[in-house]
């Protein structure tokens, strides 16, 4: 089942709240869903409107109840990047670990290249967020090193923060969708309340119902389901 | 939703807003310098910079050849200027290439 790889060469664009939002989004079409989190800032499940204290069960070493949150199970995997164990597994031939029914979404910190290698050639699809500003659109040339970036046949890019009140930020939304085409497969509008439910540690669900993020994400997961093949699972049909 | 939102909300006899979407034509999109940059970034682009500058070279003779206007001698007056040989072309601005060739990535990515 597909491992979604959460990964943008310029931090600060908003993959975490979007791997967070994604995983929420799948899993209320019905799907299985684990949200990874291999960052060091330990920010995913802020997100999930868990407060910083709390600690997420690491993927390797946790045994009993899993911490589950609008669905999602959520698990703290920072330390699973260097782990030999794990790498070793990674590069061998043997059975993928993100093999099963259930989505697998990693949220990875933009310098963490490392890991992100090691991880690409599992994922079915790698999601590479961005925002319209140009430290945004220069990192453009770095999503992966050694092949340009519109011939990225695996990588779907989100546009994120979008403003249609400014000139620039609908620019670059226009420029990307030419550029990369399809593999834009959503943009997500910029929106205050996306902060302000974080701050009060609750999901924007929960928060902002109407917020256009919001609706925008439900459209993002639909996306997301086609590029990986998928369709509208049995439970969501009903 | 904040309490002011609400209470504007009410007032308005809504239960939401209607966002306003300020949609760009393609051909309104202005050719930032940042975006010119990555287009010729070959870790962008990669190797169709050369067709870029094929095509940058080919209409630049299609437009010598059938557009430039007449050039008017220094040292001619107004009268024979349109008996003078044609100058050399304008310079196409390079926002259009640009433009031209963003157009051609987005026909290749939906065909």
């Amino acid at each position: 089942m597909p491992l979604l790889l959460c990964h943008s060469p310029k931090g600060g664009v908003g993959t975490s709240f979007i791997a967070a939002q994604l995983a929420i989004a799948l899993a209320e079409r019905g799907h299985e869903v684990t949200a990874l989190d291999f960052t060091f800032q330990d920010s995913l499940k802020l997100y999930f409107g868990l407060l910083p204290a709390q600690p997420l069960p690491n993927m390797v070493t946790h045994v009993g109840e899993a911490t589950v949150v609008s669905g999602v199970e959520l698990l703290a995997a920072h330390e699973l990047g260097s782990d030999p164990g794990f790498r070793k597994r990674l590069n061998a031939d043997a059975a993928s670990p993100f093999a099963g029914d259930r989505f697998y979404i990693a949220d990875l910190a933009a310098g963490d290249r490392e890991t992100k290698d090691l991880l690409l050639p599992h994922a079915l699809l790698h999601i590479c967020v961005m925002d319209p500003r140009p430290g945004s659109l220069v990192a453009l040339s770095k999503v992966q090193p050694g092949t340009p970036t519109i011939e990225l046949q695996n990588t779907a890019f989100i546009l994120n923060q979008l403003d249609d009140t400014h000139r620039l930020s609908r620019h670059s939304h226009i420029f990307l969708r030419e550029l990369v085409g399809d593999r834009l497969i959503g943009t997500v509008r910029r929106d205050e309340a996306v902060n302000e439910a974080a701050a009060m540690f609750e999901p924007i669900g929960r928060f902002a119902p109407a917020s256009v993020a919001l609706a925008d994400l439900a459209k993002l997961a639909i996306a997301v389901e086609r590029r990986c093949g998928l369709g509208l699972t049995p439970e969501a049909q009903s | 939703m904040r309490a002011d939102t609400t209470s504007l909300l009410q007032r308005l006899g809504q239960k939401d807003f209607r966002y306003r979407e300020f949609h760009d034509a393609f051909a309104d999109m202005e050719l930032w310098p940042i975006f010119e940059a990555l287009l010729a970034d070959e870790r962008v682009v990669g190797r169709p910079m050369s067709a870029l500058a094929e095509k940058e070279a080919a209409m630049r003779a299609s437009e010598a050849k059938h557009y430039a206007p007449a050039a008017r001698p220094a040292d001619s007056p107004d009268m024979f200027s349109r008996y003078a040989e044609p100058g050399p072309a304008a310079a196409s601005r390079p926002g259009d290439d640009l433009r031209g060739f963003l157009g051609q990535l987005s026909s290749k990515n939906s065909g």
